[in-house]
């Protein structure tokens, strides 16, 4: 076969092919811009709390640029700000870590939603993707690929848009906060932010009687959290309230 | 030094956790049964955050304050009247500092 052949062969599956991957593209580019915007809403009820952590991290007696880097790291609030208590209290690290470890426990459960979403992924971009999986993210990304019209990159690309906006959002606030603690007068007045944005996200997406009765279950259950040792009580709740909610669910699985 | 040590350590363990499913549904995944009910998670999380916040302190139930309540009652009905999760705040933001400012 000929060059010219070749070329004219290979003309309309390459064309068939570019094709397919612009329109990959055009829709994973619209599936991220649609899971950063769906993230907002979550991140701007957050955004009190990262300068809650901020002004504490400034007022704990500790290297304030590993407490900040912690935004990062960890990439969990309550754990963050708990670990920065502790060790401004003095408490044993193992502790800490323990106590962290026990505080997130939950994203056991997360985990297992992740390793479903992205089952047909490769190891090593699943281990990638786990990095920034925290409530909100999964919370999103759960009732939007409840509907299943996501292909493979899309879900991907979804997922990125909704972690980065969050991961920058929370990250840069902390940082701030550090920076300039002396200069917030009481960011705990804007503490009722993160409950409201939940409740909206919840009242938007329960839609059926199942997933009412585990949202009530798992309120209902939180309540004890308190008297419940370890810090165990949100995943306590949690649990109780996916196990309940999957009892009452007369949907075919 | 301690502070660095603490961080990366719970940094670590924590990703353990996040991967921990990973691993383990690597070569059996979940069945589809258990799978379906992970749907629940989500009104489980949120409900089970929502409730602490307001009703629970570090060792103790406590009663919210009016002004958190009322927007926290007023953004869900907003909410479920125009099925977008952003009017919480825009509705609830204001409730709650306006009764806040009145009280005190």
């Amino acid at each position: 076969m000929s060059t010219i052949e070749a070329t004219v062969d290979a003309g309309p599956v390459v064309t068939e092919a570019a094709e397919r991957r612009t329109a990959t593209r055009t829709g994973s580019r619209g599936a991220a811009l649609a899971g950063a915007r769906d993230m907002l809403p979550l991140l701007l009820g957050i955004l009190p709390f990262a300068v809650v952590i901020g002004v504490t991290v400034h007022r704990a007696a500790i290297d304030h640029l590993a407490g900040w880097a912690g935004s990062l790291l960890l990439f969990g609030g309550i754990a963050q700000l708990t670990a920065v208590e502790l060790l401004d209290k003095g408490v044993a690290p193992l502790v800490i870590v323990g106590t962290v470890v026990l505080i997130n426990s939950r994203f056991v459960l997360y985990s297992a939603a992740l390793a479903e979403w992205f089952r047909h992924e490769p190891r090593r971009r699943r281990l990638w993707l786990a990095f920034p999986l925290v409530d909100q993210l999964y919370v999103v990304c759960t009732e939007r690929f409840a509907a299943g019209d996501l292909d493979r990159a899309q879900r991907r690309a979804y997922y990125v848009g909704g972690a980065m906006v969050l991961a920058v959002g929370w990250v840069t606030t902390q940082g701030i906060a550090t920076l300039f603690a002396a200069s917030i007068p009481s960011p705990e007045l804007l503490q009722i932010a993160a409950p409201l944005a939940f409740v909206g996200l919840l009242a938007a997406t329960v839609k059926d009687r199942a997933a009412l009765v585990a949202a009530l279950v798992a309120g209902a259950a939180a309540l004890a959290g308190p008297v419940i040792p370890s810090h165990l009580g949100l995943l306590a709740a949690i649990v109780l309230g996916v196990l309940v909610g999957g009892l009452v669910d007369r949907r075919p699985s | 030094m301690t502070t660095w040590l603490v961080i990366l350590g719970a940094a670590l363990c924590t990703y353990l956790l996040r991967v921990s499913m990973v691993f383990a549904l690597d070569r059996r995944p979940l069945p589809d049964r258990v799978a379906a009910r992970l749907r629940f998670g989500a009104p489980a999380v949120l409900a089970a955050v929502v409730t602490g916040s307001l009703f629970t302190s570090a060792h103790s139930v406590r009663a919210p304050a009016l002004g958190d309540l009322l927007a926290v009652v007023l953004a869900a009905a907003v909410v479920r009247r125009t099925h977008n999760a952003a009017h919480a705040l825009l509705v609830g933001l204001p409730v709650a500092l306006l009764v806040a400012a009145v009280a005190s």
